[in-house]
């Protein structure tokens, strides 16, 4: 019993406190980096003149206002390992900063460190960074950014500081020298209203319009951004991510709750007799019912306590690879300790308590309500059960029904979405002792009939001890139901992901600088793209600028893409979202569009396509104006489609080079994409492209639609690795479930092996029965656990991926998992089987038989 | 005199270990010819129904031998032992023990099905004997369907459908009330001497131990006395 409520308990707790620990250390990192910040002034891809800064102190006196440098910083272990570890790099001015980041972090420097940070090269990290790196205060280290010495000044307590952990910080004047960007800022961060007037809400949000105008008509061609909205869609994205692993673990839960139940009720079963006994003796039912209840409380309180236990431990490896998907899907995080508080404890205590005992409510009120003497029946439970069966039946289908409605209805709600999916497998749960009766009658079959009374023993078996296997085979086939959902899902995924891989990559080689995409540094020479262009062997060129802008909706992200040859978009439309609707510009969708139109369309006129997922949470549709911060000013482009798009993040948008060289006064390129004549003897072309990139003095790396592929997909697998374990998880449970069941049928069979054994059965065959009949149940769970999983994964891909990522994508239905899943659920019941079956093969038929 | 077909020699069987050793059998020595119906008589606790354990091989003596038709059960291996067992002889207990999710045609089947008897011949055995026992009406009723008495009749029908040399029943009679009870000892004397079987069975009831051939008393796992069933010297 212990060890069903531990494990049960400890799924549960371990995604929760692996969750928590994630967020709040995403929460801390955020806070870390944007402090206090109520609003950003931000730069065009340039960044921002280091003079705005001073001429907003001095002539506009915006006091609360501190300069930030970000990018990253690779620092190169001071030992013979030859580690590094990439961190985010905040160039700060140390007397700005107080007002700005976390309080403790400005009580653990000194003024003496706000002193020594000016000095140039030196830099504080969290000690426990500087104590994986090797370097003590003092000391120097190297970075692979520039040539420049770095000297750690001091260290910040990470225990109190734990967003701190990714971070180097530096002085503003270091931070250019490192990033290459002397007189640049990334941003100048805000506290609005300057002055702390204890005034009402209204007058502030008034004191801070007018400063943003103020600042606006002092400094034009700079963007003002709330600081909260700029981290937004980042956090929604999270809070997503979140949400998905929750409904996982809350999936093991009712899993567990079943293996609860069937903890609960071997335990009572193998009382049974004595429960009798005690009611023979004049013991009431409400002092057994209670007598029942107060030991399981007392079971659950223990199996909870050690499934916190256990769920700490295994909180750790979940942690590392939450850790892992949030670091490929989002943000930079680094968290090294579980964390966990009181409520998680609470949390758990009161789930592992409240569903034990909800689980035992049934055995207890089964145990007390009997007369004396059918305590010591178990058919009698049974034919009360398969009376109830039907209506069982009706609710459960009633559930489904529900579970179909709030999907119906609830338009974008993740977590509609969500209580759905519980009602369809609550419900389709429920139905399944229904379909358990129903293949009984197969065993009335001819074909099933030949195999004589021995082979009617395994179903017979199975339905007359339906409140055990119904039970089980419920757990396994919405465990392997999980399992299979979500494997097809990730299947679907991957194969869009592929397909979307394909068609973007249009190009055989990329050439691209070292540095983070969206940075302002590192681009790609023009002579570079000459010198390429004019290549034999290349048929064409596509060429990228990245940039981060805002807009009236949200801030984005922007490529702007060119073309030299036979260049073309190739992007994917989804249909939905590309009706077509006429463009003014023509009677042609885009999305319908011939790939040549295409990128005409959007070098003649101010149009932009938007990612799916941008459309998706901010409600855009084709043909909607979009206006678009640009160093120009404000410029409306029309969202002319809608494209495929699996980055996460903010939105992306897409706009012709033409049109950003013209809006954004920039010729830089950070990519360029190289197109073969001939893809099979590009051999030469690539070393001539090679040698011509050796030659540059900018760092650029050169990697091939299939490296970016490979990569892309790599990183695709290492997401959701996290679903892998707590699909086993759950598969784990659901086995312990069976396990449990069969351990009770053994017990509450006892008499009736012995008889067989009497009769003449060798142990070996008594194995094989159980053998059949437990793979009959694994059979069952597998078959019953498909049209779910298939439900499961249909809304998986067409409802919750879009509510929580807005991607829409295929949906293939990979037969290899369908059969997966089946084979997991006999192996898991066949699994399940071994311990009872050689547990009964050594019954000795005559103590069973004494003691009955 | 009738060659011996089962034979004990000082068969003894205790429970429990060193400190909590019970003697159930002690030295226990019996023989019984082919066809012989023995009544085994005596108080509870006395080792009559783990006499019975002993020699159908579900239970292992603990010192002495066995031979039933001259195959000594004592040496034979668990597997072999049920094999012989399945064969050879027939067990009724006095709870019935059928099947629950059987029908009384398939409990009546098992036996035939575990040693590997042809279809056509299992349903003919099986539709005599539910003929023989008056059940034919009741062939696919279940177990918690049927009463007291014709549970007993589907056991007893199971126990000799294949036609085992020895049935052995256990307090057959103890669940039954007197007049169902006395049509079960009936039954159960017709069909053993039909099929010239040898019987071992367990009473405390001094009138079912009356139909048997031969009486046997027990007390504390020793053979007390014996008597021809018309010898009233040792009733008790």
């Amino acid at each position: 019993m212990l060890v069903g409520m531990a494990l049960g308990v400890a799924v549960v707790f371990a995604v929760d406190i692996a969750n928590d620990s994630a967020k709040r250390a995403f929460s801390l990192s955020l806070d870390t980096v944007t402090g206090r910040t109520t609003h950003q002034i931000v730069g065009g891809t340039e960044g921002i003149d280091e003079s705005l800064y001073t001429r907003l102190r001095t002539e506009l006196g915006i006091r609360s206002s501190a300069p930030v440098v970000e990018g990253r910083l690779t620092l190169q272990a001071n030992d013979e390992s030859g580690t590094t570890e990439t961190l985010q790099l905040l160039g700060v001015d140390i007397f700005a900063e107080p007002m700005f980041r976390d309080q403790s972090f400005s009580a653990s420097t000194s003024t003496r460190d706000s002193l020594g940070l000016l000095q140039k090269g030196s830099l504080i990290l969290a000690d426990t960074t500087a104590a994986r790196l090797g370097v003590n205060i003092g000391e120097s280290i190297n970075t692979s950014n520039s040539n420049l010495q770095l000297t750690l000044l001091n260290t910040v307590d990470a225990s109190r500081q734990a967003g701190f952990e990714t971070i180097a910080m530096v002085d503003i004047s270091t931070a250019q020298h490192l990033l290459n960007s002397p007189g640049k800022l990334s941003r100048i961060d805000l506290i609005l209203p300057d002055t702390d007037s204890g005034a009402g809400t209204a007058l502030k949000e008034n004191q801070t319009g007018e400063t943003i105008e103020r600042i606006q008509s002092a400094l034009p061609g700079v963007s003002i951004v709330d600081a909260e909205r700029r981290n937004e869609s980042l956090t929604q994205m999270t809070a997503a991510f979140h949400t998905n692993l929750l409904a996982m673990s809350l999936l093991a839960l009712l899993v567990g709750a079943f293996l609860i139940y069937n903890t609960v009720t071997l335990s009572v079963i193998q009382r049974r007799k004595t429960f009798g006994q005690l009611r023979t003796l004049g013991i009431q039912r409400h002092e057994l019912f209670r007598s029942i209840l107060l030991e399981t409380f007392l079971f659950a309180v223990a199996g909870t306590i050690a499934g916190v236990l256990l769920g700490y431990l295994l909180g750790e490896v979940l942690l590392t690879l939450v850790t892992r998907s949030i670091n490929d899907l989002f943000f930079t995080l680094d968290v090294r300790q579980v964390n966990f508080s009181s409520f998680n404890v609470a949390k758990a205590l009161f789930i592992g308590i409240i569903v034990s005992l909800l689980a035992a409510l049934a055995p207890a009120i089964e145990a007390s309500r009997s007369t004396p003497v059918t305590v010591l029946r178990r058919t009698s439970v049974e034919t009360r059960i398969t009376n109830l069966v039907p209506i069982i039946f009706v609710a459960g289908l009633a559930l489904v029904i529900a579970g179909g409605i709030i999907l119906w209805l609830s338009q974008t709600s993740l977590w509609a979405g969500f209580l759905a999916i519980f009602c369809i497998v609550l419900g389709y749960s429920m139905a399944i002792p229904r379909v358990m009766i129903g293949i009984t009658t197969i065993s009335e079959h001819r074909a099933i009939k030949s195999l004589g009374t021995m082979g009617n023993y395994p179903f017979r078996s199975m339905t007359a001890s339906l409140s055990r296997t119904a039970v089980a085979v419920a757990a396994l086939a919405i465990s392997v139901s999980a399992t299979a959902g979500v494997g097809i899902m990730i299947g679907s995924f991957r194969l869009s992901v592929e397909n979307w891989l394909g068609s973007s990559l249009q190009a055989d080689l990329y050439i691209s600088s070292t540095a983070d995409d969206q940075s302002n540094d590192g681009q790609v020479p023009a002579d570079l793209i000459d010198q390429i262009q004019s290549l034999p062997g290349v048929s064409g060129t596509r060429l990228a600028r990245f940039t981060e802008t805002d807009t009236n909706i949200a801030p984005v992200r922007v490529m702007a893409l060119g073309f030299t040859g036979s260049g073309s978009l190739a992007y994917q439309y989804p249909a939905k979202l590309n009706q077509p609707t006429a463009l003014s510009s023509g009677t042609t969708s885009f999305a319908a569009a011939t790939e040549a139109q295409q990128v005409k369309m959007l070098n003649t006129s101010d149009t932009v396509l938007i990612s799916e997922p941008f459309a998706n949470q901010n409600n855009l549709a084709v043909g909607d104006v979009l206006n678009i911060k640009t160093t120009e000013g404000v410029v409306p482009f029309k969202v002319a489609a809608i494209f495929t798009n699996y980055t996460t993040g903010k939105g992306l948008l897409v706009i012709s080079l033409s049109n950003y060289n013209k809006y954004w006064n920039d010729q830089q390129i950070d990519s360029i994409g190289v197109s073969f004549t001939d893809r099979t003897r590009s051999k030469a072309t690539q070393e001539n492209i090679r040698a011509l990139v050796q030659q540059q003095r900018t760092a650029l790396s050169i990697r091939s639609d299939a490296d970016i592929r490979d990569q892309s997909l790599e990183i695709f697998d290492q997401t959701f690795a996290i679903t892998h374990v707590l699909r086993l998880l759950t598969v784990g449970v659901a086995f312990i479930g069976i396990l449990s069941a069969l351990m009770a049928l053994s017990l509450e069979r006892r008499a009736e092996y012995a008889v067989l054994r009497a009769l003449g059965t060798t142990p070996a065959e008594l194995r094989k029965l159980l053998f059949y009949q437990t793979g009959l149940m694994g059979l069952i769970a597998g078959v019953l656990a498909l049209p779910l999983g298939i439900a499961m994964s249909k809304i998986l891909v067409s409802i919750i991926n879009v509510r929580s990522f807005g991607w829409s994508m295929e949906y293939l239905v990979p037969y290899r998992v369908l059969l997966e899943s089946m084979l997991l659920a006999i192996a898991a019941a066949l699994v399940a089987g071994l311990y009872p079956a050689i547990k009964l093969s050594r019954l000795s038929p005559a103590e069973a038989l004494r003691h009955q | 005199m009738k060659e011996s077909f089962i034979l004990l020699d000082a068969v003894s069987k205790s429970y429990g270990g060193d400190a909590s050793k019970h003697v159930v059998l002690n030295d226990l020595s019996l023989n019984v010819c082919e066809g012989e119906q023995i009544a085994v008589l005596g108080q509870s606790g006395c080792g009559k129904s783990t006499l019975l354990n002993l020699i159908s091989g579900i239970d292992y003596a603990d010192g002495g031998q066995i031979t039933i038709n001259q195959t000594d059960l004592t040496n034979l291996s668990e597997q072999d032992r049920t094999l012989f067992r399945r064969k050879h002889i027939g067990f009724v207990f006095q709870s019935f023990n059928l099947i629950q999710t059987l029908t009384a045609r398939e409990n009546i089947q098992l036996p035939l099905q575990l040693n590997n008897h042809a279809t056509e011949e299992m349903d003919d055995l099986t539709h005599a004997m539910l003929e023989r026992v008056g059940l034919t009406k009741r062939a696919e009723a279940f177990p918690d369907q049927l009463s007291g008495g014709e549970q007993q009749r589907v056991a007893i029908a199971r126990a000799m459908v294949h036609s085992p040399a020895v049935v052995l029943a256990d307090e057959h009679t103890g669940n039954l009330d007197a007049k169902t009870g006395q049509s079960i000892v009936e039954l159960f004397a017709e069909l053993a001497n039909a099929r010239n079987q040898t019987v071992l069975l367990v009473t405390h009831s001094r009138s079912v131990a009356d139909t048997a051939d031969r009486v046997v008393y027990f007390k504390q796992g020793k053979l007390l006395a014996e008597s021809a069933t018309n010898d009233t010297s040792l009733a008790w």
